[in-house]
């Protein structure tokens, strides 16, 4: 249903782990680890409104997520290009 | 996006972009492994200044299969340093929407048909031939753009100027940067900043005079509040007519009535003159007290002449005309509190702070502009706050090559690519490069943008060619100059990539090629000229660039030895002749292996480095040995001008039949008049219609809710549109807000054509309007 991304902050000391608890989860797209930060880009695309909150429910319960911001969203079926009228 | 794939895939890319580009936002220099545009990604990737706004972002642009697919800030950029705007990361859509236009069109039996390209361009080079024949050479006209790469506008310059001989050579940012430029060049001598966007990091104080810099121009102000996060003391003021985001975001706010700026000015300067807040050795050593005349008019009226003349005057008599600009006497013209202008000024006279004044198109679309420039100017000049890095008057632009190549081609009726047309000194210089006789260049400027289509309504000028703009909804007062565009005997050509208000009015349309479909140039507000290469070919053969019609008309009135170069490096050899104006001259352009190279080079260019202050002998080649500082641009005293001007109200102002204010502008999701804009889908969603700003109370008065319908009725005409109560913009009493980005709610049918006699740029900030309800929130507009 909808492309995400965001920022994800690991407790002290556990990117790593947050990196492979997000990974793991369904509709994970893509995750990149900053240099030197404990923040991490996570990249998401789900292809229902179940999936969506299903990946959120996941989310809210991950030990090593200390924090997590939405950037982006965008649900590319529901846009309807309208342009100009003329 | 031809297929869903191709559009996941580069929302996922946008995605990722939009959360790194955050992350620096919070996290200054974090850097992500894989969010390297050169890694394995299976794009190819190239540099490119965003298509939008004036502050220049650098983009990198991600190609695949011969698509642009991704968008990100580039890192390399000292603009905006991988940052990017909501417009930047969808930039590359505005390139696929299905409307785009692919075949040239001529109206036939009133109907605008599709024909082979030769047919349009034989028919536009002997409409331009009859016209000269029937009516001569100033019957013919070119309107061009801020959005017109360099090569485009230095190739229409050269063909209007050097070929045809006319100065009907005129471009859009007369309507948002003119009064910079006659503010810049009155008190100077020379166009455009002294200081730089390094600036918005090292300033302690930031006042944006009518500036909403926050949706107009994010990325810098990004770094504004990067500064004040690092740095707590630093401080933003908002001076401005309306409530916005820049306001929630301010630390103090000051909201005046529409016109009386220029009492704030000069009321700030009382403040400083009074309590000796002066930095004497600098006015000394680098000012001139001047005036100009004052009663102005506003140019309401056909062929309306004015010319400024600055005389010289004493501190003393400077001291005497400012006199009566008390706090006090400002508060009761402005409604700003007398304490908060002393405030302001305190900041101001501080030695200790160092201060960044910003405007945009608040002090530029002024009846007048000129004055209020010269006037912030004043202030820095008398504090000896300039040209000093973190302290710097700063006119920000609209759009992406307003500098670059309007004001710095010099495509507007008076100019010349160096100096204007009514220097002996620089027609010679301009005949010798473009190797034409010298009595083919017009000594006498013709039409501004407005006289010009006045002139077309009126039947003096009978075909204008339009190119990558939108007049039909841009022109203050619209129905005039629609109507006059409409009439008997005129001929209109549009060079456009989508339909617009002002293709249907034309009796030829050329389909373009865009941005990064074609090699390129843009300058942006800071002296910095960018270059791209073409990356993607045109939606069809048929869409050529801008430069490439006018070659091709050129060519096919007699013109062509005018572009006499190989098909294969016409850009560059353009590029690189147009350089030559500008050789040894303060505006030393970068040559183009080095622009190929880099993401971007200030002007002037010396011997490898750049300018980042002009006119600080620590930074300026040019200036003299010895000066400190030297406004070289004044060529006989190498002083800055200091230029008394009044107060003076505006043309029309709130009565009892048009009680309120009408002031017009933009939003953060739309670019200008909305033709690529509103064709991304997303930003379309974002905004998808205009509508009014109405304060509370006042809605409240006329029992309107948020949603009606209301009609705004000025003298000029009417226009429907939803009312937002308590939106993202906040007018106070009495005004009501309506930004312009939406072709189906044409504002400008109310806005007034008055303009500054100085710029001869019109004000869309003050129009005297009649709010009616016409409807409930439930109807359909
Ligand atoms: S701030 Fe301006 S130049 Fe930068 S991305 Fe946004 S529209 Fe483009």
């Amino acid at each position: 249903m909808a492309i995400c991304s965001y920022l994800a902050y690991a407790m002290d000391g556990q990117t790593e782990q947050l990196r492979a608890e997000l990974e793991a989860l369904e509709g994970c797209v893509e995750v990149r680890e900053a240099e030197q930060h404990d923040v991490l880009i996570f990249v998401t695309d789900t292809p229902s409104k179940k999936a969506d909150m299903a990946l959120q429910e996941k989310l809210s319960h991950l030990p090593s997520l200390k924090c997590l911001a939405l950037i982006f969203m965008s649900r590319p079926e529901m846009l309807q290009p309208k342009g100009a009228s003329v | 996006m031809s297929n869903d794939v191709t559009r996941r895939d580069f929302l996922k890319s946008m995605a990722l972009s939009a959360a790194a580009a955050a992350a620096a936002t919070v996290i200054p220099g974090v850097a992500f492994a894989g969010v390297n545009p050169m890694k394995k990604d299976g794009l190819n990737w190239h540099k490119a200044p965003c298509r939008f706004c004036g502050t220049g972002c650098g983009l990198l642009i991600g190609i695949k299969n011969g698509r642009a697919v991704a968008v990100k800030g580039d890192p390399a950029s000292p603009v905006n340093r991988g940052l990017c705007c909501v417009k930047g990361y969808h930039s590359i859509e505005t390139l696929y929407a299905k409307d785009r236009l692919k075949k040239a069109m001529v109206r036939k039996n009133g109907k605008l048909v599709e024909v082979e390209l030769e047919e349009a361009l034989d028919l536009i080079a002997k409409r331009f031939k009859d016209t000269i024949e029937k009516h001569g050479k100033d019957a013919v006209a070119m309107y061009g753009s801020g959005q017109w790469a360099i090569v485009d506008g230095y190739a229409a310059s050269k063909f209007m100027k050097g070929g045809i001989g006319t100065n009907n050579l005129e471009a859009n940012a007369r309507l948002c940067m003119a009064s910079a430029v006659t503010g810049f060049l009155t008190g100077f001598g020379m166009d455009e900043p002294m200081g730089c966007y390094q600036d918005l990091d090292i300033a302690d104080v930031f006042v944006m005079w009518g500036n909403n810099m926050a949706e107009m121009h994010p990325v810098l102000f990004s770094r504004i509040l990067e500064n004040r996060r690092k740095n707590p003391h630093v401080k933003i003021i908002d001076l401005c007519t309306r409530l916005t985001r820049t306001s929630e975001a301010a630390d103090t706010v000051m909201v005046f009535n529409p016109q009386t700026d220029l009492a704030i000015a000069n009321a700030i300067c009382h403040e400083l003159v009074k309590h000796n807040w002066l930095d004497w050795n600098f006015i000394k050593k680098h000012t001139l007290f001047k005036k100009g005349k004052t009663n102005i008019g506003y140019g309401l009226e056909d062929k309306f002449a004015f010319k400024d003349k600055l005389s010289e005057m004493s501190f003393e008599e400077f001291k005497k005309s400012i006199e009566k600009y008390t706090p006090e006497y400002v508060e009761e013209l402005s409604g700003v509190p007398a304490e908060q202008i002393r405030y302001l000024a305190g900041l101001y006279g501080n030695p200790n702070l160092k201060v960044m004044s910003l405007w945009c198109m608040g002090m530029n679309q002024h009846t007048r502009g000129t004055w209020i420039n010269n006037l912030v100017y004043n202030i820095h000049l008398l504090t000896g706050k300039i040209s000093k890095p973190g302290n710097s008057p700063f006119s920000l632009t609209g759009q992406p090559s307003a500098c670059g190549t309007v004001r710095e081609v010099g495509t507007l009726t008076h100019k010349l690519p160096y100096g204007v047309v009514m220097s002996e000194k620089a027609r010679k210089k301009a005949a010798k490069i473009w190797k034409i006789p010298v009595e083919r260049i017009d000594p006498k400027p013709s039409n501004h943008t407005m006289a010009m289509f006045r002139a077309l309504d009126r039947g003096d000028i009978r075909t204008i060619w339009i190119q990558c703009t939108n007049p039909m909804v841009t022109l203050p007062k619209l129905n005039r100059y629609r109507d006059g565009a409409k009439k008997e005997d005129r001929f209109i050509i549009v060079s456009d990539i989508y339909p617009t208000r002002t293709t249907e009015i034309a009796d030829v349309v050329l389909p373009a090629a865009m941005w990064i479909e074609r090699e390129g140039f843009f300058g942006n507000a800071e002296r910095r000229t960018q270059h791209h290469i073409k990356m993607v070919e045109p939606p069809s053969r048929d869409c050529l660039s801008d430069m490439e019609q006018i070659i091709e008309v050129a060519r096919r009135m007699g013109l062509g030895e005018l572009f006499d170069y190989p098909q294969e490096t016409i850009t560059r050899d353009l590029f690189e002749e147009y350089r030559q104006f500008h050789d040894n001259t303060g505006h030393d352009i970068a040559p183009y292996d080095e622009l190929v190279a880099r993401p971007g080079v200030q002007w002037p260019y010396v011997n490898g480095k750049e300018v980042p202050w002009r006119y600080n002998e620590e930074y300026d080649p040019f200036c003299k040995p010895g000066s400190m500082f030297d406004f070289y641009g004044n060529k006989s005293t190498h002083r800055a001008h200091i230029i008394f001007r009044p107060y003076e109200p505006p043309p029309e102002i709130p009565d009892e039949e048009y009680p309120m204010w009408l002031t017009t502008g933009r939003i953060v999701e739309h670019w200008h008049t909305g033709s690529m804009t509103r064709r991304v889908p997303d930003l379309y969603r974002a905004a998808p219609e205009a509508y009014i700003e109405i304060h509370p109370d006042d809605a409240a008065e006329m029992r309107i809710s948020e949603g009606d319908l209301v009609a705004v009725i000025s003298r000029r005409g009417k226009v429907k549109a939803r009312a937002v109560i308590n939106g993202r913009g906040k007018p106070p009493r009495g005004t009501v807000f309506v930004p312009f980005f939406d072709e189906n709610l044409l504002i400008n049918e109310v806005t007034l054509d008055a303009y500054c006699p100085i710029s001869k740029q019109p004000d869309y900030k003050k129009a005297a309007v009649r709010i009616e309800r016409i409807g409930y929130a439930r109807q359909a507009l």
